[in-house]
């Protein structure tokens, strides 16, 4: 469904990506997990089409999104879905306009059926009646859940998650990730999620991608990284700093 | 010296740059103007913010622009004894000059700070990339309005201005320094033609889409965090005011050229 070519990016002096390949079957729910810095975040914006890389080639249903001009991916971009890492909800919309957004865009005329999806959408996010709230009047983990319903209500056959649980407490985080699951499952979608959030990535994936130093440096089950033997991996599942890692 | 000549260099280059940004900023709205459908609702919203809301402050631009140079040019002319050259002189002066230039430095001010802050902002917290991501081209739906919107208010505020500085240079000439109005009207209309008017809202129009066209860049454009919305304000409003001052420059010679 979608595949990534040895995709190099440069922002200002910093070499971001460095040559990732990563192949992502239909319907897995791919963690792509790695160190602040790394370039998680960057390289969910590529396979969005929203950054370009400077070489390389971004492959999603026989697209080559690295050769497309703007408008020319705009069409493909209806069959995927992004939750961004602080939810990005139209702050002068409310959480009914946000969820509704997609659909009328495709032109959708009947309010009444708009209306009817809006709900559907905000009770499958546990947010049921809230759409008349505006997103200032949210807390972080609801404002997820918005953006989310924002994201899935086009029923999108690729959905790209940010972050999902950054800054949100446990409870909340195990809610977002069953969240994520549960619609992989209802919707049939195909789930790619950065986090370096480890409980996160072992709920979620089916396999799971490191990015260490720019490149796609191993891509395999949870059970793979749970038990390697690999440095690099095994100190930053288990959370192990050294001396090269002090910040002060 | 060294560090003078590069920092010259530096903002020579930010400039032809930023003008360059701005004129492919104007292709591509009027690209999308042709490709897109129009959205009604956002163009009525953005005229609701622009030309109801910017009514006073306009309003009370003209009237004392309009009152201080009656004044000014009454205080003067008396001692050459044109005292009825004062209606033709503000009437002329407010809609060749006054009118078209006062109320757009103003709604630079007012809307075009607005604009770059909001996009700014969209921008910082990824409310464009958002758009995107939900298959909206942003020059569609963000400056399209706003750019359709600004050429379609200026013209009507820059009438509204210039009325309000002529009745109020009136009031002036007649009330204050207790001149005769006949003379004041008399010479007005005779002094001006529809070649006037005409070079008033011309102005106003093509000032209006300059001042929303730079205000979007600016913002589209912004730095990062808070102190990127902040010189994204502040370069918004300083920028399309000195456009708008250069350009007046150049319109006023073209449009004596075509008009006369």
């Amino acid at each position: 469904m979608l595949e990534l070519k040895s995709v190099h990016k440069q922002l200002r002096t910093q070499k971001v990506l460095r040559g990732v390949d990563l192949h992502v079957f239909e319907g897995e729910n791919m963690v792509i997990i790695g160190r602040s810095g790394t370039g998680k975040s960057v390289l969910l914006k590529h396979i969005m089409g929203l950054m370009r890389p400077d070489s390389g080639e971004v492959w999603f249903e026989g697209h080559n999104l690295a050769a497309l001009n703007e408008e020319s991916i705009v069409p493909l971009r209806r069959d995927m879905g992004m939750l961004f890492q602080n939810g990005a909800l139209f702050d002068s919309m409310s959480v009914g306009e946000n969820v509704a957004f997609s659909l009328r865009e495709a032109r959708m005329k009947d309010e009444r059926k708009i209306a009817a999806e809006v709900a559907r959408a905000l009770k499958i996010v546990d947010l049921p009646g809230q759409e008349s709230k505006m997103p200032g009047e949210l807390s972080g983990g609801m404002r997820k859940r918005v953006a989310l319903a924002r994201a899935a209500i086009s029923r999108p056959r690729l959905m790209l998650y940010d972050e999902p649980t950054a800054g949100l407490d446990p409870i909340v985080a195990d809610s977002i990730n069953q969240l994520i699951i549960r619609l992989g499952n209802e919707l049939s979608m195909t789930n790619i999620v950065v986090t370096h959030d480890m409980v996160s990535a072992y709920d979620i994936a089916d396999r799971i991608t490191m990015l260490h130093e720019g490149k796609a440096y191993r891509t395999g089950a949870p059970e793979e990284f749970r038990a390697t033997g690999d440095t690099v991996i095994h100190r930053f599942v288990n959370g192990i700093s050294d001396a090269s890692d002090a910040v002060f | 010296m060294f560090d003078l000549v590069r920092q010259a260099g530096e903002q020579g280059i930010a400039f032809v740059r930023g003008c360059g940004e701005v004129l492919l900023l104007f292709l591509d709205t009027l690209r999308s103007l042709t490709r897109y459908r129009l959205r009604g609702h956002l163009v009525a919203e953005q005229l609701y913010f622009i030309g109801v809301k910017s009514v006073t402050v306009v309003a009370v631009t003209g009237i004392f622009t309009g009152a201080v140079f009656a004044a000014q040019i009454q205080f003067q002319f008396k001692y050459m004894g044109l005292n009825s050259g004062t209606g033709p002189v503000v009437t002329l002066a407010m809609f060749r000059e006054l009118g078209p230039v006062l109320c757009s430095l103003m709604v630079a001010g007012r809307v075009g700070s607005a604009m770059a802050a909001e996009l700014a902002t969209m921008k910082i917290s990824e409310q464009i990339d958002a758009l995107r991501a939900l298959a909206v081209y942003p020059t569609e739906y963000l400056v399209v309005p706003r750019v359709l919107a600004m050429a379609i208010a200026m013209p009507i505020l820059t009438a509204l201005c210039i009325f309000m500085g002529v009745v109020a240079g009136y009031f002036v000439f007649t009330q204050i320094i207790g001149q005769d109005g006949t003379y004041y009207a008399h010479y007005s209309s005779v002094y001006t033609d529809q070649n006037d008017v005409a070079m008033g809202l011309i102005k106003g129009f093509f000032f209006g889409i300059i001042v929303a066209l730079i205000s979007c860049h600016r913002g589209l454009a912004s730095g990062q965090g808070a102190a990127g919305v902040g010189h994204a304000t502040t370069d918004a409003v300083v920028v399309s005011s000195l456009a708008v001052l250069v350009a007046n420059f150049f319109f006023t010679y073209l449009l004596n050229a075509f008009l006369e």
